[in-house]
C-alpha cells in the first residue's frame, strides 16, 4: 500500500512519514500543491494525504485537477476546521476529511478505511480461503494459526488479497510496495512473492508469466 | 411628556389646534356678543325713538297738560328690530284716567295672552283691539311674530308720576325706579342681564326702555356652546388623525428597525432596503447600512485574523501531537526520543513566537504598548540590530552594510519597539535575499529622520506590495514558514511604526531588490538631541 503526502509543513510531513511507514505503508512525500498534483497525477497511490493550504496551488485545486485523471482516495489533513471548508472540501471530490491538530491513531484508521472502501470491503477483515487477513492488525493467519510476515510481504500479501481473482502486474506491485526513493531492484518483487508462497504454503498465490501475479481463493 | 413621537406629534398637533381653535372660537364669540349688545342698544334707542314719536303723535302735548290720554303698551320691536308703525303701538283709543287701576289689572291678564306687552282694557273682548287701524303691508300681527318682547318701558311725568308703564314679564324690576333728575342724553346703563336707555321725551317727559338680554345671553351661550362643541369634535377629530398619520409615517421607522433587529453575527450581509423609503428616512437608512458595511468588513478582517491565527497555532499544535503519539506508539531508541523532543521544542517555540506577535499585534490596536517619547537615537538602534543580525546573514551568505550619518538622528519613541521595527525589516530583507546579496541599512536625517533597509533580494511583484503589511499575508507560504516566519513580521512593524507617528513604506522590484523606508515625524527639539549626544558622550 503507498501514500501520498502532500503537506508543506516540513515537521509535520516527517512525522506522517514516519508513522505511515510504521503502519507498513510505502509512503512519498510531497511539499507543495504542483509537486503533490504531479506525483498522484504519476502514480497509482492507494490514497492521498492532502493539506489544503499548500504553496503554489492549493489543496482544493490538486483535488480538482487530480479528480479529472484519477478516483484515488483523498483524505484532507488541514488547519481549517470550518464547516464550510469540510462541506467544500468534500465536495470537491475528497474522501474524508480531518482537522489538525488530530489523533495519529484516528488517523492512520482513517487511512485503512479509505482503502477498504475503495477496494469495495466493508470490514478490515478479509477471508481469502484458509488465510484470514486483518488490515487492522495487519496480522494474517492460517486455521487459527498466525504467520509471522515481514511489513512487505504484509503489504504484498494484502495487495494480492484486494485483487485477488485478478492479475495483479509487477509494475503495480512495484507502484503500491515501493517508495519513490528506494533502490528497488527487478527480482526484490520475486524475492518477496517467494517469501511469501513459502511462509503461506499451498498454492495460493500463481504466476502469470510475463503478466504478473494472482491471490486464488 | 410621552417619549414617542407618534405621541409628541399628537401633543403638540392638538395643543396647537386647541389654542388657535380657543382664540378663532373666542374671538367669534366676543364679536357675537358685542353684535347683540350693539343690536340690543340700536333696538333700545329705536323703540325709545318710537315711544318719544308715538307720544308726540298720539296726542299734541301741551306743557301745561302732560297727561297722556291713552295707555300705551308698545311692543316696541319686532325681530327685524325696525319699530312699529305708531297704528300698532297704540291701537286704542286713549283709556280713562287714572291709569294705575289699569295697570293693576292688566297684572291679572290671562296668560293666555300672549301679546304681554299689551294692557288689555277691562271690559274690552280682545278682538275690540283688532278694531283699531288694520295693519299695513304684508307684516304679520303681532301676535304671530317673534319671540316675546324683551322690551320694557317707563314713560314719566315731569313731575316724576308714571304716565305709562309696560307690563311684559321684565317690568317686575323697574316698579321700584324713579324719575332721574339729570342725565346726559341718552343714558345707557348696562347691568348684567339688562340694558336700560333713558332719554327725554316730549313735554320734559323722562322715557326708559328696558331691555332684557337674558333670552340673547342665553342664545349666545349656546352659540358658545355650539362653538367648544364644533371645536372640541374638530380637535378631537384632528388627534385622531394625527395619531393616524403620525402611526403611518413612523411605520417606516420601525420597518428600519425590525430589519436592524434581524441584522445579526449569522446574517451581517442584509441591508436596509432603502428604495422604498419616503425621501426622508434615506439618509438614515444609508447611515446604518453604512454603519453594517463597516461592521461587516471589521467582523470578516476579525474572522480571517482569527481563523488565520488558529491556522498558525494548530500547524506545530499538530507536530507536537503527532509526533508524541508517534513516538509512543511503540518504544523508541534515545535518539528518536531526544528527535521528537526536538520537534516539539522547535514547534513549541514557534508557537511562542506566534503567541508573542500576537499578543504585540493585540497591545499595539489597543495602545498599551509603552511608548515612551525619551528621544532615541536612530543610529544606535540600527547598529544594534545589525550586531544581533550579524551572523544570521553571514549563515546566509549575505553582507550586511551600515550606513549612518554623523550626527545623532533622534525621534521621540521606545528604543526596545524600535529595535524590533529594525530587527524585523533587517530578518525579512535576509530571508528574501539570495545568498552573496547585500542588506543595506541607511540612516538619514535629511528631510526626516528615516530608517531604510535595502536588499538586493527578489523584490515584490506590486499586486503584492498593497498587502504584505496585512496580518498573515504570504506572498509564498512555503518559505516564509519554513524560515519560521509567521507572516506578522511586516504587520507589526507597521503597528509599531504607527505607534511612533511613523509612516512605512516599501519600493519593491521584482528581481532587483526591496527597499523599505520607516519615516518618523520631524526630529524632537535640538536641545533634546543635544542632551541626549552629551549623554552618550558621557557615557
Amino acid at each position: 500500500m503507498k501514500i501520498l503526502v502532500v503537506e508543506d509543513e516540513p515537521d509535520l510531513l516527517r512525522v506522517l512519514s514516519q508513522a505511515l511507514r510504521e503502519s507498513g505503508y510505502a509512503v512519498d512525500e510531497a511539499a507543495d500543491g504542483e509537486e503533490g498534483l504531479f506525483k498522484a497525477k504519476a502514480w497509482e497511490y492507494d490514497a492521498v494525504i492532502l493539506d489544503l493550504l499548500l504553496p503554489k496551488l492549493n489543496g482544493w485545486d490538486v483535488l480538482q485537477n487530480l479528480r479529472k485523471e484519477r478516483k484515488t482516495p483523498v483524505l484532507i489533513l488541514t488547519a481549517r476546521d470550518s464547516v464550510q471548508d469540510r462541506v467544500k472540501g468534500l465536495d470537491a471530490g475528497a474522501d474524508d476529511y480531518l482537522a489538525k491538530p488530530f489523533h495519529l491513531t484516528e488517523l492512520l484508521a482513517r487511512v485503512r478505511a479509505l482503502i477498504r472502501r475503495s477496494a469495495g470491503l466493508a470490514v478490515s477483515e478479509m477471508q481469502v480461503g484458509q488465510l484470514l487477513i486483518d488490515t487492522r492488525s495487519r496480522t494474517v493467519s492460517r486455521a487459527c494459526t498466525e504467520i509471522s510476515l515481514t511489513p512487505r510481504e504484509y503489504a504484498l500479501l494484502e495487495l494480492l488479497a484486494l485483487n485477488r481473482g485478478s492479475i495483479v502486474t509487477r509494475t503495480q506491485i512495484y507502484e503500491h510496495l515501493f517508495e519513490e526513493q528506494e533502490e528497488s531492484f527487478s527480482n526484490l518483487v520475486d524475492v518477496h512473492v517467494s517469501n511469501l508462497r513459502r511462509k503461506l504454503g499451498g498454492d495460493f498465490i500463481t504466476t502469470r508469466r510475463g503478466q504478473g501475479y494472482m491471490l486464488h481463493d | 411628556m410621552t417619549k414617542s413621537i407618534r405621541g409628541r406629534l399628537q401633543w403638540w398637533y392638538g395643543s396647537f389646534l386647541l389654542v388657535s381653535l380657543t382664540c378663532f372660537g373666542g374671538l367669534v364669540y366676543l364679536r357675537a356678543d358685542r353684535d347683540m349688545h350693539e343690536r340690543a342698544l340700536r333696538q333700545s334707542l329705536a323703540a325709545l325713538d318710537d315711544l318719544a314719536a308715538g307720544l308726540r303723535a298720539s296726542r299734541p302735548l301741551h306743557p301745561r297738560d302732560t297727561r297722556p290720554d291713552f295707555h300705551s303698551e308698545s311692543p316696541p320691536e319686532n325681530a327685524s328690530g325696525q319699530p312699529l308703525p305708531a297704528e300698532l303701538l297704540f291701537p286704542l283709543p286713549p283709556p280713562p284716567l287714572p291709569l294705575p287701576p289699569a295697570l293693576h289689572r292688566s297684572d291679572a291678564e290671562p296668560a293666555g295672552n300672549r301679546h304681554r306687552g299689551r294692557l288689555p282694557r277691562p271690559g274690552q273682548p280682545d278682538t275690540a283691539r283688532r278694531q283699531g287701524p288694520p295693519p299695513r303691508g304684508a307684516r304679520p300681527p303681532l301676535d304671530q311674530r317673534g319671540p316675546p318682547d324683551r322690551l320694557e318701558f317707563i314713560v314719566w311725568n315731569a313731575d316724576g308720576s308714571r304716565i305709562m308703564q309696560s307690563r311684559g314679564p321684565g317690568a317686575a324690576v323697574l316698579a321700584s325706579m324713579a324719575r332721574p333728575e339729570a342725565f346726559p342724553e341718552p343714558l345707557v346703563h348696562q347691568t348684567d342681564n339688562a340694558l336700560q336707555v333713558l332719554r327725554l321725551g316730549p313735554a320734559d317727559t323722562v322715557l326708559l326702555v328696558h331691555r332684557t338680554l337674558a333670552d340673547d345671553q342665553a342664545g349666545l351661550h349656546l352659540f358658545g356652546g355650539m362653538i367648544a362643541f364644533a371645536g372640541g369634535l374638530t380637535i378631537a377629530t384632528a388627534v385622531l388623525g394625527g395619531r393616524w398619520i403620525a402611526g403611518k409615517m413612523v411605520q417606516p421607522i420601525n420597518g428600519i428597525a425590525e430589519t436592524a433587529a434581524t441584522i445579526s453575527v449569522a446574517r451581517l450581509d442584509r441591508r436596509i432596503e432603502n428604495s422604498k423609503l419616503e425621501e426622508e428616512l434615506v439618509p438614515l437608512a444609508n447611515v446604518l447600512n453604512q454603519t453594517f458595511q463597516r461592521l461587516q468588513q471589521s467582523f470578516e478582517q476579525l474572522t480571517q485574523f482569527t481563523a488565520d491565527a488558529s491556522h498558525e497555532l494548530r500547524t506545530p499544535l499538530a507536530v507536537i501531537q503527532a509526533r508524541t503519539e508517534l513516538a509512543l506508539l511503540q518504544p523508541r531508541t534515545p535518539e528518536q526520543y531526544q528527535e521528537t523532543l526536538r520537534t516539539c521544542l522547535q514547534s513549541a517555540e514557534r508557537m511562542r513566537g506566534l503567541v508573542e506577535a500576537l499578543l504585540l499585534l493585540a497591545r499595539g490596536d489597543a495602545r498599551q504598548l509603552p511608548c515612551s517619547t525619551a528621544a532615541v537615537d536612530l543610529r544606535d538602534i540600527a547598529g544594534e540590530a545589525c550586531a544581533q543580525l550579524q551572523a544570521k546573514a553571514e549563515t546566509a551568505g549575505l553582507n550586511l552594510e551600515l550606513e549612518n550619518p554623523d550626527t545623532a538622528v533622534t525621534v521621540a519613541g521606545n528604543a526596545g519597539l524600535l529595535e524590533r521595527i529594525a530587527d524585523n525589516l533587517i530578518s525579512n530583507a535576509i530571508q528574501h535575499t539570495p545568498p552573496g546579496g547585500t542588506v543595506k541599512i541607511v540612516v538619514d536625517n535629511t528631510l526626516a529622520p528615516t530608517l531604510q533597509v535595502i536588499d538586493s533580494g527578489c523584490g515584490i511583484a506590486a499586486e503584492h506590495q498593497t498587502r504584505i503589511f496585512d496580518r498573515f499575508y504570504r506572498i509564498d507560504e512555503s518559505r516564509g514558514r519554513r524560515n519560521g516566519g509567521n507572516g506578522l513580521g511586516l504587520a507589526i512593524c507597521q503597528s509599531l511604526a504607527e505607534l511612533h507617528g511613523a509612516a512605512i513604506q516599501c519600493h519593491s522590484e521584482p528581481g532587483k531588490g526591496s527597499q523599505f523606508t520607516v519615516t518618523f515625524p520631524a526630529a524632537v527639539s535640538n536641545s533634546t538631541a543635544t542632551q541626549t549626544d552629551n549623554q552618550r558622550n558621557l557615557n
